[in-house]
């Protein structure tokens, strides 16, 4: 049972001149828990994890380590280890000194340490190495070096700064499912910052979605996917399309009735929108079937603007006249077929409907829906 | 590409190669010639030599004119070497690890002594100097000479230490590090290589200084250089092409050891 509060964050904010970049974040960490921060870059996720690591001093706020104050202490006295995105191993050490570095540091005796940095290096499977210079490492290799040298001391507390961007896909892949195991092991409770959202996906046990500096929402994976609370966790983490609409009723046990593209519909929310007006109604890619229903649904007629084979299923581009574009992942025999410029008809089971406030992002106001935004934060990253 | 063309293109090339090959010869021709010349047994400067022998080398090591200027000019250069090295290092970090105000002002009035018409310089160094009674002594020259070094070492130690990125710094901290143990543990320690070769070029430049010590030296204060051109005003004498290859063997060989200690 994960109770105890590894980490807790309580009213963070840094500004550097009028730039506020972390404008009082809230958050806890369970012990043991793997806990992802995800966000855009620009978000201040990068900020955070420097203000818990003691690089730089809050201008307000409180950071809690196993119930104690270390907001303003040294970096040294917090006792976090920390892996950066390029490793940033001493390139004059040799990996056994690396591994050791933290361990000599903390005063460990001599045939302690030799002890430890043997243990680590099984961990990760770094045999025979432990003689060579980080330059004579592959990459993949630098990052367990990395990632030892911070677990060596045990600390509270793992920091990991988007660890596996400068690494290619198939080894990022690889490496993801390796952390997976040592967190496994060891039980360390890790932050991990990323703007990855399959890496937040597939690592975390919960992750917390930050947006210009405050964090929008958190919640496990699945949680966030399917019932995503705000219009920026719709779009930027579960990748979802947005149609305008406006709310009919608010109902009970998170249901609403919502009028979208001239039709009543009954969808889900996760957060209470009585006074909100005007909502985005979110529909998954993967929701999206061919054909009319009769049954309670939403019914889109669209026209094909693209459509993308992508192996399993096929992505399909369509035109909604009026609204903006929609994408849905049809099945191969469904998808396969269209003709672009031709006609069709769409339907979403209202199951799969969530509705989101559309007042609740004000710095994005009401634009076409969500698949061409979450193209322009790609191209941010 | 027609006949034209390309016979044009070939004597472009042929050209570049011939212009390469002047350049070379007339950088290398006047150095193969003074060395060539240090072995001749003359007692006036002549070419071709009549008679080949070690004459200029025995007649410098038995002069204490010169051999009294050559440990003037080491004083001289070991005190400066070390002085622009004490204070252009810290500046150095100052520049690149620290919020300092005016920083990029600063790091290019490390920098002015290379732009700074010498000259104009010694004259204004010579005014001052004489206020204070500084014109004609050693730590006069060690001060001025230091001014001129400071710039080899802001050049190459700034270069070196852009290369070592903050996060070593700021992930020693976080394995238990204090600030200054990891600024010297590891910052200072992988630029190290670049302040020893900071060091020896500044020894150079100082040990090479021909420009101030004309104006702020005085009878006492004869370095290497200075002897050559006082001897010169009573006329060459061959001596100077025994001094000209000792000199440039002993810089090739500084040379290649602050190469060498920049790349380990």
């Amino acid at each position: 049972m994960k109770t105890a509060i590894g980490l807790q964050l309580k009213g963070l904010a840094k500004s550097y001149g009028p730039v506020e970049a972390v404008r009082g974040v809230d958050l806890s960490v369970f012990e043991g828990e793997f806990l992802t921060v995800l966000g855009p870059s620009g978000s201040g996720k990068t900020t955070v994890l420097r203000l818990i690591a003691g690089f730089t001093l809050p201008t307000a706020g409180q950071i809690m380590l196993q119930g104690r104050d270390v907001s303003r202490m040294t970096p040294a006295e917090r006792g976090i280890g920390m892996v950066f995105q390029h490793y940033a191993l001493f390139p004059h050490m040799t990996v056994a000194e690396n591994i050791a570095y933290g361990l000599k540091m903390r005063g460990w005796p001599a045939p302690k340490r030799e002890t430890r940095v043997r243990e680590m290096q099984d961990l990760v499977g770094l045999h025979g190495m432990e003689k060579r210079l980080p330059r004579e490492l592959s990459g993949g290799q630098q990052q367990r070096v990395a990632l030892t040298r911070a677990l060596a001391f045990e600390p509270t507390l793992l920091l990991m700064d988007e660890p596996l961007g400068a690494l290619d896909r198939e080894l990022r892949i690889r490496m993801a499912g390796e952390l997976r195991r040592i967190h496994r092991e060891l039980g360390t409770t890790v932050m991990y910052v990323t703007h990855d959202r399959e890496e937040a996906m597939t690592l975390s046990d919960r992750v917390a979605i930050m947006h210009q500096g405050l964090i929008d929402a958190v919640g496990s994976p699945h949680e966030l996917f399917s019932v995503p609370p705000t219009r920026f966790v719709a779009s930027f983490f579960g990748g979802h399309n947005l149609l305008p609409a406006s709310l009919t009723t608010q109902g009970a046990n998170g249901h609403v009735r919502v009028r979208c593209l001239g039709q009543d519909v009954e969808a889900t929310c996760g957060t209470d929108l009585t006074g909100a007006r005007n909502l985005w109604v979110v529909v998954p890619a993967l929701a999206v079937k061919l054909g009319r229903g009769t049954s309670p649904s939403l019914n889109i007629d669209a026209t094909v603007a693209e459509t993308l084979y992508v192996g399993g299923s096929v992505q399909v581009t369509c035109d909604i006249a009026g609204t903006g574009r929609l994408l849905a992942n049809l099945s191969v025999e469904d998808g396969l077929g269209l003709e672009v410029g031709s006609r069709i008809e769409l339907l979403v089971r209202s199951d799969d409907l969530v509705a989101v406030a559309r007042e609740a992002d004000p710095a994005n106001p009401a634009a076409s829906p969500a698949i061409e935004e979450v193209d322009d934060l790609a191209k941010d990253i | 590409m027609t006949a034209a063309q390309i016979s044009l293109s070939a004597a472009l090339r042929w050209l570049s190669y011939a212009f390469v090959v002047v350049l070379i010869l007339f950088l290398f021709v006047p150095v193969v010639v003074v060395v060539f010349l240090s072995f001749s047994n003359a007692t006036v400067l002549q070419f071709p030599p009549d008679e080949f022998g070690l004459r200029q080398y025995v007649a410098f090591a038995q002069s204490s004119y010169w051999t009294s200027s050559v440990v003037k000019s080491l004083t001289i250069a070991f005190p400066t070497a070390l002085i622009a090295t004490l204070v252009g290092m810290p500046a150095v970090f100052a520049f690149n690890r620290t919020r300092l105000p005016f920083r990029e002002g600063l790091e290019l009035a490390g920098l002015a002594p290379f732009l700074l018409p010498g000259v104009a310089y010694a004259i204004a160094l010579y005014a001052m100097y004489a206020q204070f009674h500084m014109n004609g002594t050693t730590l006069g020259l060690i001060l001025a000479d230091s001014v001129i070094a400071l710039p080899y070492v802001v050049v190459i130690v700034g270069a070196a230490i852009k290369r070592v990125p903050p996060d070593l710094e700021l992930v020693a901290m976080s394995l238990g590090a204090s600030r200054p143990r990891a600024l010297i543990g590891i910052t200072f320690r992988l630029t190290l290589p670049a302040i020893a070769a900071a060091f020896v070029l500044a020894f150079l430049a100082a040990f090479d200084e021909a420009t101030f010590v004309n104006f702020v030296g005085g009878p006492d204060l004869v370095t290497l250089p200075k002897a050559i051109f006082d001897s010169l005003r009573l006329g060459v004498d061959p001596l100077i092409t025994g001094i000209a290859t000792i000199l440039m063997v002993l810089t090739g060989i500084t040379m290649m050891l602050a190469v060498w200690l920049r790349r380990s």
